[in-house]
């Protein structure tokens, strides 16, 4: 087991990306702390875990709200007395033209997004300093090429992976690595009821592999960075996405 | 181990007598692979493939040679019958000295042994992958692949030709089942990086070393053993998604200035 004994809080835990991944770290052995604004969905996932075996604890958070992010992450520490691993992962889509894109839209994503997402990390990294420990933010293959429609969403992935470069930086010294994963299209329960036969070909159209990938996919992924195995790994996006970054035309 | 991540599979490893390539293959086996190494050093690939055991077997050869990539593909389709994983690893660095000052001579022989291999490793592996519904091919670029840095511009410009090489052959195997990625691994305590050390006067006493390290966040080289497991990593299932991507293990240099 690649993380036994660790203990590893993933927000957006409840669904999709943090779900999958959630399970896959309490596989390797780590105690789950499931962070999710649904409580409920994240109750599930926890204690699903702990019927597996596991150890595991729900908390409810909203990374809008600064105050519940050190609530959040003064609570798994109450409990599990340390944080090893942060998967970064709770965060809004909207998709919606540039020229369409209001205020509104751009503030709330780049609040829930980019503002969370470093307000999560800087408070368990305050926790890590001394000790060591491991960051995996979620960016997007939409924070990796222009898309279309993702004005608020895809600068605000590309900004995680700016935000993860230099946390790598300064974090380094006190043995925290920190590491994004950008997923190509990722067939999701939230996603794939939505989806329509044209929204799935838009994007097959573009990844060479031709197909949606699976959340287990990113699962692995995160795993490799969070354990031993990455050991001389860090500021990496790595990215998920079917070769999506590396395509252009994809057709002789 | 309970389980690995290459159970049943076949890999070749190119450049598998030192450093990052003999690391690899020995992870692939532990993983549950099976390996074909190749190498130019026959002493030392004999010596590394006997130490793995009866899991490895080996092949002689200068993948700067024509020729090379195809004797070896075949060689392990008939020693093991398929080739599932190709990690492309042979490399030099070549001299170290100021542009002005490298022969047209050394120049061919970087771009010989460090690109032009890396392409004809591919001509050889994708109709056999093809056939056989799928595979994955890992070559090793470096950070020098994707950032410059002085007295090595042809090994820097070559390891910028093998990225395009990936990108581009990620792209005509996606729909084969065939995924191409690259490392960028750097600085590792390796043979190579000592041969670069010791060009550059740095010393191997921790002084010379200073001044690769203060771009290394992590503030140290990493291990053949740390960039073996990214390699085993995007070979494996657990990558299944991944291709035509450029994978750091750098201790975190290519991020940005450490301070």
């Amino acid at each position: 087991m690649k993380l036994k004994g660790k203990v590893a809080l993933v927000t957006g835990g409840a669904s999709g990306l943090g779900e999958s991944t959630a399970r896959h770290f309490a596989r390797e052995g780590a105690y789950v702390v499931v962070a999710d604004q649904d409580i409920d969905g994240a109750k599930r996932v926890s204690d699903s875990l702990v019927g597996d075996g596991a150890k595991a604890i729900a908390i409810q958070v909203d990374v809008g709200d600064a105050k519940q992010i050190s609530d959040c992450v003064a609570q798994a520490l109450k409990h599990f007395g340390q944080i090893d691993v942060l998967f970064n992962s709770a965060g809004i889509a909207r998709l919606r033209s540039f020229l369409e894109t209001s205020v509104e839209d751009f503030d709330l994503v780049h609040k829930i997004n980019v503002r969370g997402t470093f307000l999560m990390g800087q408070q368990v990294a305050r926790a890590m300093v001394g000790r060591g420990g491991n960051i995996i933010n979620v960016a997007s293959a939409s924070g990796r090429r222009g898309n279309h429609g993702r004005t608020a969403y895809g600068t605000g992935k590309a900004a995680i992976v700016m935000l993860t470069e230099i946390m790598a930086v300064e974090l380094a010294v006190h043995g925290i690595r920190v590491n994004a994963i950008a997923p190509g299209p990722i067939e999701t329960p939230i996603v794939a009821p939505q989806l329509t036969e044209e929204g799935r070909k838009t994007w097959t159209a573009v990844v060479p592999m031709n197909r949606w990938g699976r959340p287990e996919e990113i699962a692995t992924a995160a795993v490799f960075l969070a354990s031993e195995d990455a050991s001389f790994v860090t500021g990496h996006c790595l990215d998920v996405d079917g070769g999506f970054r590396a395509g252009g035309i994809l057709k002789p | 181990m309970a389980q690995g991540t290459l159970d049943g599979r076949v890999a070749v490893v190119t450049g598998a007598a030192s450093g990052i390539g003999e690391a690899t293959a020995r992870l692939c086996v532990a993983q549950g692979g099976r390996v074909l190494l190749v190498d130019r050093d026959a002493v030392r690939l004999a010596a590394v493939a006997e130490s793995i055991g009866s899991s490895a077997t080996s092949f002689h050869a200068d993948v700067a040679e024509p020729h090379a990539a195809s004797a070896y593909v075949e060689h392990a389709l008939a020693r093991f019958g398929r080739v599932d994983i190709a990690m492309l690893n042979a490399g030099m660095a070549g001299t170290v000295c100021r542009i002005e000052d490298v022969t047209a001579q050394d120049f061919d022989e970087i771009m010989r042994t460090n690109v032009r291999s890396v392409w004809s490793g591919l001509a050889a592996l994708f109709p056999v992958m093809r056939l056989a519904g799928g595979g994955s091919i890992v070559v090793t670029a470096s950070t020098g692949g994707v950032m410059g840095a002085p007295m090595v511009a042809p090994y820097i410009a070559s390891k910028h030709a093998v990225i395009g090489l990936v990108k581009s052959a990620a792209l005509e195997g996606a729909r084969h089942n065939i995924r191409v990625n690259a490392i960028a691994p750097s600085p590792i305590d390796t043979p190579m990086m000592a041969h670069i050390d010791r060009a550059l006067g740095h010393r191997d006493d921790g002084g010379g070393r200073a001044r690769t390290l203060a771009h290394v966040p992590m503030r140290r080289y990493g291990t053949a053993d740390e960039v073996a497991r990214m390699m085993v990593f995007l070979a494996s299932a657990e990558a299944s998604f991944c291709t035509g991507g450029v994978y750091l293990v750098d201790g975190g240099a290519a991020a940005g200035i450490s301070g």
